[in-house]
């Protein structure tokens, strides 16, 4: 009898080292309890477990109805071991709630406890420093200590101190931008050759262009940026596969960038949604990003890619619009605005 | 917000047709339908100085008149007074696409209002109408000159009856001209009644009963305006008024222009006066088709839209994948088509073939210069993307070098079928791959079948351009928010600051000055009944079609202070424009002005054309936000 239960015991810590080999945080099903082949069979198995459990070494979880198992320090465990029972519920239910927060009032409500006995327990806990408390939206809320806090209430990687990180996320999307930009669109090539006679045919235009001066209101209203080499940039051919995705940058910020935390991809979603938005990238394909044409003269206020016909015009941006009538104070008459702008 | 449209409009019609037709012509913008009697009692005018003004303004379509009982009432025709300002652009465009004699005619057309094919034959071919001269037709101030110039020898475009008839067809045929028809005087509420009371009378003696009853009446009417529209109606042909000597036609006119037309052609007929005789009729009224020429606005807009994503040389293929199209729609919207939703819109929609777009594609383009043509120079295979990609870099280099030389070279011809059209491909395939989906590929029929969604494009590019305007007014981040409203939806501030990233207290401040000016919304959701702020959830939204509208009327305001500016303008140079308006001077400037006088002329001549540069960039706007939207579908 006692060497059954010692050979259990062993057993139990056998598994348990075994266990512990694999990566931090593994949930075990029965097949890879099984697979360690520590028990002889399935009833040996789940005494093991079940002592495990009553150990609070393994803690047990369920999914999709089967139930499975994590593992917990062996520190912890004694720690929980020397809990009382109610603490020891309670901790069970800040632990089940993960990197929630979970608020003082729910525990209450799902323990069914004293509000009084809820305290004291949390407080007993806090102090052996098994969880944490987290103010957030003015809720006392409680979590394990060792967890760090999801991104609803902490806010994304983005956030420090609780505040957008502006700086930071310049820096980001000035890294972004131009990883993307380098793979997004190609110089046009010309071999040495045809260089020449490109050459040629710009000085016609040029000549052309002088003679006859109509031609030059037709120059294009849009400058695009030129490559590298002060050649053209091209598009890629339809269905180009390679495109940045978001893994691609995300790895290159992760490489480049001199983030104190690692970027991840919820992170870099919302960065890249941002870029989205702003006008700067916009998605080829399914996975794929792509800068947007970039043009030189866009921010340049005076020139004819900047704004519209309306708002080149002294009323498009006028402050007194609204008031602005024939008869009136203000009119196209007395107008400053269009004193000014007819004189530039 | 009504009156800055209707100030506009009356401000154009003063500027060409004169103070008299402009206060008959204010008098019906501002008070709507009345009889003569009234315009006169309301514009303190006598009746026959009413009916002076009205014969010009119902010439010039800018009037439509209904008569019903004996008595006539008059309706003011916004949208035509409007497009006078469009007028220099319609010139250009027709000049552009189809060579200075046949802008020629829309620039007369366009004055004259309509004509009939023998009167402007007898213009052109006999002597030339001075009236003709005038046409300064809103155009741009510096080609006032050069517009006179071309008048001067507009008469020479035109050395035959057949010349005139060919162009004239030509024009006809690709819909920029359109016959005249009874029904185009009429308002369009007169139409609607008229076309009600027929279809009952014909079709429903009892009565419209029931939902599934009114759907089809409603179609019906439909259908009889659409007829009305496109083939004139049926007791104007009895009347003889277009053509007396064919009885009843079955088919409708504009298929028969085109059998006109086709004929000419096809004819090879160049100064055989006798044969071009027959080719159109010569009791044909004709007038400019405004609806076909926003249509071009569109694709030039695209073109545009598209050159500032994608390249110049793509966008001159999509031009002319665009242009191609044009032949098959006849306007940007149809009121009287009702499409139930996008599936059907996408089935009814035209195709356009790559073999048609190589065909329509200048030879003069270079179509290799926007395409990719490989990794490297060399054809060693480095390139990842294997064998095919080599091959076709090679082909790539030769074009290029080809290409280059298309000035005076013979070796463009040389291009093969088979690379241009491989070219034309890659070309296409750019534009259905851009995130704009500038053209959506459909099969393979023809070497590819195409499809343009004029919808979704006209809202990206409507989109494009409020983008731009709130980017002028308020920065690049109050963008980024209205992009992140217009793709999401409704948000509240603490989402919005979450997918823009931006500090709350920053999207405050842009959030405030953008509702300000109405560029977006709130909406309030109370938790609770109490309604108190604290207990409540703001929502911020973006309504584009709102939006669109507030900035239309902005430009149509912004629009009559330009032409108010431009009266100033001309008030304050008064004197030196009067001397150089004298007929002795004109013609010799160096002789009677002063150096000074010249300063101060160039300066007044430098400020009207930056005043009538931005009102038409202006017009741009409004071709975008008023003619381009279609109506939203009907379920």
């Amino acid at each position: 009898m006692a060497s059954s239960s010692a050979g259990k015991g062993a057993k139990k810590y056998q598994l348990y080292d075994k266990c512990e080999r694999a990566p931090p945080k593994t949930i075990f099903f029965q097949t890879d309890l099984t697979n360690y082949g520590v028990a002889s069979d399935l009833t040996d198995l789940l005494n093991i477990c079940q002592a495990l459990v009553a150990e609070q070494l393994f803690q047990q979880l369920e999914s999709d109805g089967s139930a499975c198992w994590r593992l917990r320090s062996r520190e912890d465990a004694a720690k929980i071991r020397a809990l009382t029972n109610d603490e020891r519920i309670i901790y069970g239910h800040i632990e089940s709630a993960g990197q929630t927060p979970i608020w003082l009032k729910t525990i209450k409500r799902q323990t069914n406890m004293h509000q009084n006995t809820v305290d004291k327990a949390v407080r007993s806990l806090e102090t052996k420093m098994l969880i944490k408390s987290i103010t957030s939206r003015s809720r006392r809320m409680y979590m394990l200590a060792h967890l760090e806090p999801c991104t609803d209430i902490s806010g994304s990687g983005w956030h420090s101190e609780g505040e957008l990180d502006i700086s930071l996320i310049e820096h980001a999307c000035m890294l972004t931008i131009q990883y993307v930009r380098d793979k997004s669109w190609a110089e046009q090539k010309l071999p040495a050759s045809i260089l020449k006679s490109s050459i040629d045919a710009k000085k016609r235009a040029v000549s052309a262009a002088k003679q006859n001066p109509k031609a030059k209101a037709n120059s294009p209203k849009y400058k695009p940026r030129l490559g590298p080499h002060n050649r053209p940039l091209i598009p890629f051919p339809a269905g180009w596969q390679q495109y940045p995705t978001a893994d691609d940058i995300r790895d290159h910020l992760n490489i480049e960038g001199v983030f104190s935390f690692e970027v991840t991809e919820d992170d870099l979603k919302t960065l890249l949604d941002m870029l989205v938005f702003d006008g700067k990238l916009e998605r080829m394909g399914a996975r794929g990003f792509r800068s947007v044409r970039e043009l030189e003269n866009e921010d340049d206020e005076m020139s004819s890619a900047f704004g519209n016909g309306l708002t080149q015009a002294p009323c498009g941006r006028c402050p007194v619009f609204t008031l602005c009538e024939e008869g009136g104070p203000v009119n196209a008459s007395n107008c400053v605005y269009f004193d000014e702008w007819l004189k530039f | 917000m009504a009156q800055h449209i209707a100030e506009l409009c009356t401000l154009l019609v003063d500027d060409l047709y004169g103070n008299l037709s402009s206060r008959v012509f204010a008098t019906l913008v501002r008070v709507g339908r009345l009889t003569l009697g009234n315009v006169a009692h309301h514009s303190g005018l006598s009746a026959r100085q009413v009916k002076h003004g009205l014969v010009v303004l119902i010439q010039q379509h800018l009037v439509l008149h209904s008569t019903q009982d004996s008595v006539t009432h008059y309706e003011a025709n916004v949208q035509q007074a409007y497009a006078l300002v469009r007028s220099g652009k319609i010139i250009k465009l027709v000049e552009d696409r189809f060579g200075e004699a046949a802008g020629g005619i829309v620039s007369n057309l366009l004055l004259l209002g309509h004509a009939r094919v023998k009167d402007l034959a007898e213009a052109y071919g006999v002597s030339k109408k001075h009236g003709l001269n005038g046409a300064q037709v809103n155009g741009n101030a510096s080609l006032n000159t050069e517009e006179k110039e071309k008048e001067r020898t507009g008469s020479q475009h035109f050395k035959t009856l057949g010349q005139l008839h060919k162009e004239l067809g030509r024009l006809l045929n690709e819909g920029f001209l359109k016959e005249v028809w009874p029904v185009q005087f009429k308002p369009e509420a007169d139409v609607q009644t008229e076309a009600e009371l027929i279809v009952t009378r014909d079709q429903y003696k009892g009565g419209v009963k029931g939902t599934k009853q009114t759907v089809q009446f409603n179609e019906d009417v439909r259908a009889l305006k659409r007829k009305w529209r496109d083939e004139g109606a049926d007791e104007d042909r009895a009347n003889g008024q277009a053509n007396g000597t064919k009885p009843a036609r079955p088919v409708s006119k504009r298929v028969k222009i085109n059998k006109y037309a086709m004929n000419g052609m096809s004819g090879h007929a160049n100064d055989d006066d006798d044969l071009v005789g027959s080719l159109l009729d010569e009791e044909l009224i004709v007038r400019v088709n405004i609806d076909r020429c926003n249509v071009a606005f569109r694709s030039q807009q695209l073109v545009e839209f598209c050159s500032r994503y994608i390249s110049e040389s793509t966008a001159m293929v999509y031009e002319a994948l665009l242009q191609r199209l044009e032949t098959k729609i006849e306007r940007c919207h149809d009121l009287l088509v009702i499409v139930k939703d996008e599936i059907e819109e996408r089935e009814t929609a035209p195709l356009v073939t790559l073999l048609e777009v190589s065909n329509a594609l200048d030879k003069n383009v270079d179509l290799a210069a926007g395409l990719w043509s490989g990794n490297d120079n060399q054809t060693s295979s480095a390139g990842s993307n294997g064998n095919k990609t080599n091959n076709y870099e090679d082909e790539g280099y030769v074009e290029e070098e080809d290409s280059f030389q298309v000035n005076g070279s013979h070796r463009a011809d040389q291009l093969t079928a088979r690379d241009k059209m491989i070219h034309i491909k890659s070309h296409l395939q750019l534009l259905c791959d851009d995130p704009r989906r500038f053209v959506t590929w459909v099969g393979s029929r023809g070497g590819g079948e195409y499809r343009v969604n004029f919808r979704a494009l006209t809202s990206s590019l409507i989109q494009y351009e409020l983008e731009k305007s709130v980017t002028a007014r308020f920065g690049a981040l109050a963008t980024r928010l209205v992009r992140a409203l217009h793709t999401k939806g409704k948000l509240d501030e603490k989402q919005a600051c979450n997918i823009c990233l931006v500090k709350q207290k920053d999207i405050r401040v842009h959030f405030a000055a953008l509702q300000e000016a109405g560029y977006v919304d709130t909406q309030e959701i109370p938790k609770d009944n109490s309604r108190q702020p604290s207990r409540t959830i703001y929502l911020w939204s973006f309504d584009q079609s709102r939006c669109r509208e507030l900035v239309l009327h902005d430009t149509y305001k912004a629009m009559c202070k330009l032409l108010h500016r431009m009266k100033v303008e001309r008030r304050r140079y008064k004197a030196v424009i009067d001397k150089a308006e004298r007929t002795d001077v004109i013609g010799n400037e160096d002789r009677y002005l002063t150096g000074m006088e010249k300063q101060t002329l160039s300066q007044w001549r430098d400020s009207e054309e930056k005043l009538l540069t931005q009102l038409s960039r202006q017009d741009e706007l409004v071709t975008l936000f008023r003619d381009f939207p279609m109506p939203p579908f009907e379920p």
